[in-house]
């Protein structure tokens, strides 16, 4: 693409830097001419291009020693809206050169898309820096990078755990979606409603730093910590967010914004009805392995007796050979996150194998193998992770 | 947090003592920044060290950053009364003020440049920024091409073997707060996955045969004992003349913990000796000294600044059972909105606030409050 705008040249009347529109019209010719300021966008980048300077006074731009405060000085880029004067608004960042015949702004990060931008040139500062007389008077340009093209719309894909069925102190839920989202809005969009359809106040911890993974496309989303654990101040004012024997929306609006700006193809429900809250550890012990045959890729099967946090169970499980060597193949968590399979790349050989559960793989209520997330007044919490850790044996027959 | 920071010169010589009986040589440090150009993930909490090294944290990226910014300022500091800030900023990083973050604030002990971590869009291409405020109001970005800096991971692998790491890329631990105290870098934040181990210790100089370990903080509330809060803000501090770590939860307690007794293990039970309200979420915490009296200021998202006296602290009873008593007295200020606060030089704390005319950095006399 070379798209090149030209520009509407306006003189103005001089005025400082932070006087960016103490525009009395006063018309004042220049001693270069007519300098036209253009955007240009180009497969191998963007910037804003002076043509139309005198041959001297780019000679003199070229051998003076310019820092970047005179340059933006000279010809300040600027977001947004023309600022009034009061405004005191600085011109972006960026570095200045001559190429050729023209005088290149680029800026420091990429122009914002579809942002109304506004160039100012005051000629009698840019003579300063050249050492020659370049004349009096501002141009001013203003341009507007064209938006993207929008790809598909952006959905939830799921909503973590699956299960409809939660502990009253479920800790915390994924939200899976399609593209990655705009940072800064995700709590203004995720309500907790009760079976009224009224919303349920201060449900969920708001972290301003808001929980991604890096690709920003699973927010994790934790209940109010301190009104799961029993008897702290906001449990005793507030009470817990979740019922018993209650039922409950997460009613994640459209509006949410993904990365684009653009909101959501549509919103989404996620259905809760409460039980009794889980206050056991997760009963490795009761764990039941499926294991398979020999010389197959079929995978080992482990069901937990109960749902287990989603990320976690991906995560925290692994196979171990004979030697304690991990083997490598794929993991997949089961409907209502209850099971989990693992199935290698190459055959099973006969022989004794293991799963490694790290202790920190958690229930729905944030209970770990070493810790219970909730823990009652006298016991000891102390319990050592090394030895939290279980070891889950199967054997491949033959 | 921002143990550094403090004018308290008690404070200040108490820690020096420690990092030299750890034999540690106070000048090598920032020697031991070996790497060129840090390529952040993101920028977090902030908080300068020892030789003025600036420690951040990278949320997205999981690790800690040690950077030498190179600012050998000495000088003394006025007041500071900036409107519209995040505009300025917008305008400098040419995009619009509700495309700004602005992570945190740290102020340069030396020069009392006023530092920003700061995040350049919400959506697509958004990057990290660190910028400084300069005693003469101008603001300019803190190049990070060619600066030394060493970096360690927060997170270690879950477990000692192989993952199937198809998830690791995944995880993320936030920042919430960092420190330097006594060799260590201390942060606390939350996993996105696990909800435990949310307070690590990393010895600095940062290397690879040391790195971050997990300290089980247990604080008793209310006749329980808690332990997977995450914290949201603390202050590495002494007390008593003991070490400790004064953290605010996001479930309010403020909590103390003696560090003196960490040597044997990774066990550290505090005190809940206030209770900051429900609610509401503890920002910053900073500590200075004030004619000869020292003072604890503590900032949040829905009440106002709190004062309290740390010589309260070692007397002040637990919170042991469930009643609405708040423990140390605080007496509340009368500020609100603030976003950010630090330390800005003996004389004077600096905040961002909102108080209805958009973001401010201003000064506010320590004696005045």
């Amino acid at each position: 693409m070379n798209r090149r705008i030209r520009a509407g040249i306006v003189a103005l009347g001089g005025g400082g830097l932070v006087a960016l529109a103490s525009c009395a019209d006063a018309a004042s010719r220049t001693e270069t001419g007519s300098p036209v300021i253009t955007f240009v966008e180009e497969a191998r980048g963007e910037w804003v291009a002076v043509d139309g300077l005198s041959q001297t006074l780019l000679a003199g731009l070229r051998l003076s020693e310019i820092d970047a405060d005179s340059w933006r000085r000279a010809l300040g880029v600027f977001s947004g809206p023309v600022p009034s004067p009061e405004d005191l608004i600085p011109p972006m960042l960026g570095t200045y050169e001559v190429e050729g015949s023209r005088l290149v702004f680029r800026g420091r990060f990429p122009f914002v898309r579809g942002l109304q931008h506004w160039v100012r040139l005051d000629l009698e500062v840019l003579g300063r820096l050249s050492g020659r007389d370049a004349g009096t008077g501002v141009v001013t340009h203003t341009f507007t990078p064209a938006a993207t093209v929008q790809g598909p719309m952006t959905r939830v894909t799921a909503v973590y755990p699956t299960t409809a069925t939660v502990p009253m102190n479920l800790l915390k839920l994924y939200i899976h979606l399609s593209a990655p989202m705009r940072f800064g809005e995700a709590y203004d969009h995720i309500r907790l409603l009760d079976e009224n359809g009224d919303l349920v106040p201060d449900a969920f911890l708001e972290m301003p730093q808001e929980l991604w993974d890096p690709n920003r496309t699973r927010l994790t989303l934790f209940f109010d910590p301190g009104r799961i654990k029993r008897e702290v101040d906001p449990n005793l004012q507030l009470g817990l967010p979740l019922q018993v024997g209650h039922s409950f929306r997460v009613v994640i609006d459209p509006a949410w914004r993904d990365a684009r700006g653009q909101p959501l193809a549509e919103g989404f429900e996620k259905a809760l009805s409460v039980t009794e809250p889980d206050r056991t550890v997760p009963q490795v012990a009761k764990w039941r392995v499926d294991a398979p045959s020999a010389s197959s890729v079929a995978p080992v099967r482990l069901d937990f007796g109960e749902p287990m946090d989603h990320a976690l169970a991906e995560r925290m499980l692994v196979v171990l050979d004979a030697n304690g060597d991990a083997l490598i193949g794929s993991v997949r968590v089961g409907p209502e996150e209850r099971s989990w399979s693992f199935t290698p790349e190459q055959p099973w050989l006969a022989g004794r194998y293991v799963i490694d559960v790290h202790p920190d793989i958690e229930d729905l209520a944030g209970n770990n193998l070493a810790h219970l997330f909730d823990v009652a007044r006298g016991k000891d919490v102390r319990v050592e992770t090394e030895d939290a850790r279980a070891r889950i044996p199967f054997v491949v027959g033959g | 947090m921002r143990i550094r920071k403090l004018t308290g010169v008690a404070v200040v010589a108490a820690l020096g003592l420690i990092i030299m009986a750890g034999a540690r040589p106070e000048a090598s440090m920032t020697s031991t920044l070996t790497l060129v150009s840090p390529e952040l993930s993101s920028i977090g909490a902030m908080a300068f060290g020892p030789e003025n090294i600036l420690f951040v944290g990278d949320s997205e990226g999981a690790g800690v950053y040690a950077l030498d910014v190179a600012d050998d300022g000495h000088g003394s500091r006025n007041a500071v009364s900036m409107l519209g800030v995040d505009k300025k900023i917008a305008a400098l990083l040419g995009t619009t003020a509700d495309e700004i973050v602005i992570n945190d604030l740290a102020v340069h002990p030396g020069s009392h440049n006023i530092y920003l971590g700061v995040t350049r869009g919400r959506g697509e291409g958004s990057v990290p920024v660190l910028l400084m405020v300069t005693a003469a109001g101008a603001i300019t970005e803190v190049g990070l091409e060619g600066m030394s800096y060493s970096h360690a991971e927060i997170l270690n692998a879950p477990g000692s073997d192989q993952t199937y790491g198809r998830r690791g890329s995944a995880r993320t631990f936030t920042v919430t707060d960092i420190a330097y105290a006594d060799g260590e870098v201390l942060v606390a934040g939350l996993s996105n996955e696990e909800f435990a181990s949310n307070f690590r210790r990393i010895p600095f100089p940062f290397s690879d045969e040391f790195g971050a370990t997990s300290l089980e903080i247990y604080h008793v509330s209310h006749g329980q004992n808690e332990t997977h809060a995450p914290i949201m803000t603390f202050l590495a501090t002494e007390v008593d003349g003991a070490p400790t770590i004064l953290a605010a939860y996001t479930c309010t307690p403020l909590v103390a913990f003696d560090m003196s007794g960490l040597a044997d293990g990774g066990h550290v039970f505090g005190k809940t000796i206030a209770e900051l309200g429900a609610g509401n979420r503890p920002l910053d915490i900073i500590r200075y000294q004030v004619g000869g009296a020292e003072q604890i200021l503590i900032s949040n998202s829905r009440h106002p600044l709190m004062k309290l006296d740390p010589g309260l602290i070692p007397g002040a009873s637990r919170l042991l059972s469930p009643t609405r008593e708040t423990g140390v007295g605080f007496t509340a200020l009368r500020e609100s909105g603030i976003r950010q606060m630090d330390n800005l030089n003996a004389d004077y704390i600096v905040l961002l606030q909102d108080r209805g005319k958009g973001l401010e950095l201003r000064s506010l006399r320590k004696d005045a409050l």
